[in-house]
């Protein structure tokens, strides 16, 4: 089941999402990224097939982060749609030149599912999520298994790779939509500990990402 | 750790209150370090959710087609709003905050179909203006033809002619920009990161494409414009240098649904015969 978006055009050819761990090059990487700027053009246009499109690519990426932040499907189904629609609203406002259009739809995404979070939970009940979260993570569906490998074997193998302190940090920040404060009283941490993590921990992920894409 | 850089860290994941985020991003217009940092641990979170990525519920597909087309779109205004505008309530703010320092609007803007008003045309128009440098076109078509003139010593009227043309072509081209119905899409070309604009006015019957630094192909090369309806249709072929003092595109650009680029053999193809380097939707007319 992979995500390729398909043609917009008969007559150009198609360009598909490439794959194939460890033969990225620039003019690969240029090509999808290519091929989602011109979906973008052509939504800001009101084109609903473009979206579609851009729906197909992002989904599986969207409802990932938004059911990481909120752990619950029937809230994170609601929370997606959300996402969709403001992104159709706003994406005539869409501008390359702020960043790729995953980055911008994923911003959109986190932040929707993080104010959902915010004004609806209290700290227990977070916590307790977070247990889930933890528990999960040795929970095996081999359907997943063979779509995550597809995708985010880099940057998982990235994230193993980070001190645990810093990987838990972002794991709570990022992946569970807390506050920094949060963090720090959940992890009984100073607040600066906490930033300085987060900090060290994308400034690392960002250099090891950086430099497998090359 | 009060440093207002630091805050691009935390800010990045989402990490920070909603009065620590507005304050960051009052802080983001004018800083650009921090704005490219933003932009460069926006990728980071992009892979960090890939890693995450789940199967959405069957359902979700129809449902989210079906809600986008009872859905108006917003007209493009600061496309800073997006994204710095998305505010805890999750509602896009659909004007620019006048309270809140504005950088200056981005270089092109392009212009949706339901602005049938003049104003936005031409802040739109001078925001081309600006950003193409009209000046330095005019300057650079003077120039070019000052250069004939010293070349060709005897050829007076021809230096004559060409600088009458180039006079000519920036007036159109002001005309062009002017025009109230004036249209502006901007895209990337592919093979630079640069941008090209096609500017259109239908009152005008007037269509170009410009790009100013599209590099020069090898000898047997030319570049190739094409409208789309959506079969490419031939539309004028030229080269780099033309292309920084516009490219005049014929009249199926008003009915296209887009306008690309391709790069062909010299003498241009009747078909594309490679992708496109650049392509555009062309706004349907109001």
């Amino acid at each position: 089941m992979t995500t390729t978006l398909t043609r917009l055009d008969p007559r150009w050819p198609l360009l598909a999402h490439q794959r194939q761990a460890g033969t990225v090059d620039c003019m690969r990487q240029q090509a999808p990224r290519q091929e989602l700027a011109n979906v973008m053009t052509r939504i800001a246009a009101g084109d609903q097939a473009a979206f579609a499109h851009l729906y197909d690519a992002t989904s599986r990426t969207v409802f990932g982060i938004v059911l990481s932040v909120l752990r619950d499907r029937a809230q994170a189904e609601e929370v997606a749609q959300e996402v969709y629609v403001e992104a159709w609203r706003a994406a005539p406002c869409y501008d390359a030149n702020l960043g790729s259009p995953t980055g911008w739809l994923n911003t959109i995404a986190h932040r929707r599912a993080v104010d959902r979070v915010r004004s609806a939970e209290r700290s227990t009940a977070r916590d307790q999520r977070h247990y889930e979260a933890e528990y999960m993570k040795y929970s095996v569906d081999t359907a997943d298994l063979v779509v995550k490998a597809d995708e985010g074997q880099r940057v998982r193998q990235a994230l193993e790779s980070l001190p645990e302190a810093q990987r838990t940090a972002l794991q709570l920040a990022y992946f569970e939509g807390r506050t920094y404060r949060e963090v720090a009283e959940f992890l009984e941490v100073p607040l600066g500990t906490v930033k300085t993590r987060i900090r060290d921990a994308l400034k690392r992920l960002k250099r090891q990402l950086g430099e497998a894409s090359r | 750790m009060n440093d207002l850089h630091e805050q691009a860290y935390p800010y990045a994941v989402g990490a920070l209150p909603r009065h620590q985020a507005e304050e960051f991003e009052a802080h983001l217009v004018g800083c650009p370090w921090c704005d490219t940092e933003v932009a460069e641990l926006r990728d980071v979170t992009v892979e960090l959710s890939q890693s995450v990525a789940t199967p959405a519920p069957a359902d979700l597909r129809g449902a989210v087609l079906a809600a986008i087309a009872q859905t108006p779109q917003q007209p493009a205004t600061s496309s800073l709003s997006t994204l710095r505008g998305s505010s805890a309530s999750g509602e896009v703010l659909p004007q620019p905050d006048d309270s809140a320092p504005q950088r200056p609007a981005p270089t092109v803007l392009p212009l949706r179909r339901s602005q049938p008003q003049r104003l936005p045309a031409l802040l739109a128009a001078a925001a081309v203006l600006a950003a193409l440098a009209i000046g330095g076109w005019a300057f650079q078509s003077q120039q070019k033809a000052q250069q004939t003139a010293r070349e060709a010593v005897q050829s007076q009227q021809v230096a004559e002619q060409a600088a009458q043309q180039a006079a000519a072509r920036t007036e159109r081209l002001t005309e062009l920009l002017s025009a109230p119905d004036v249209k502006t899409v901007s895209g990337r070309i592919v093979t630079t990161g640069g941008n090209g604009t096609v500017v259109l006015s239908p009152s005008q019957q007037q269509a170009v494409f410009v790009a100013t630094d599209l590099p020069d192909l090898p000898a047997g090369r030319t570049y190739e414009a094409w409208t789309l309806d959506p079969k490419p249709v031939p539309a004028a072929t030229f080269s780099a240098q033309e292309a920084k003092t516009a490219v005049t595109l014929p009249p199926a650009a008003f009915d296209a649904s887009s306008v690309a680029i391709t790069i062909e053999p010299a003498g241009g193809s009747e078909a594309p015969t490679t992708k496109p380097i650049f392509t555009v939707s062309v706004p349907q007319q109001s």
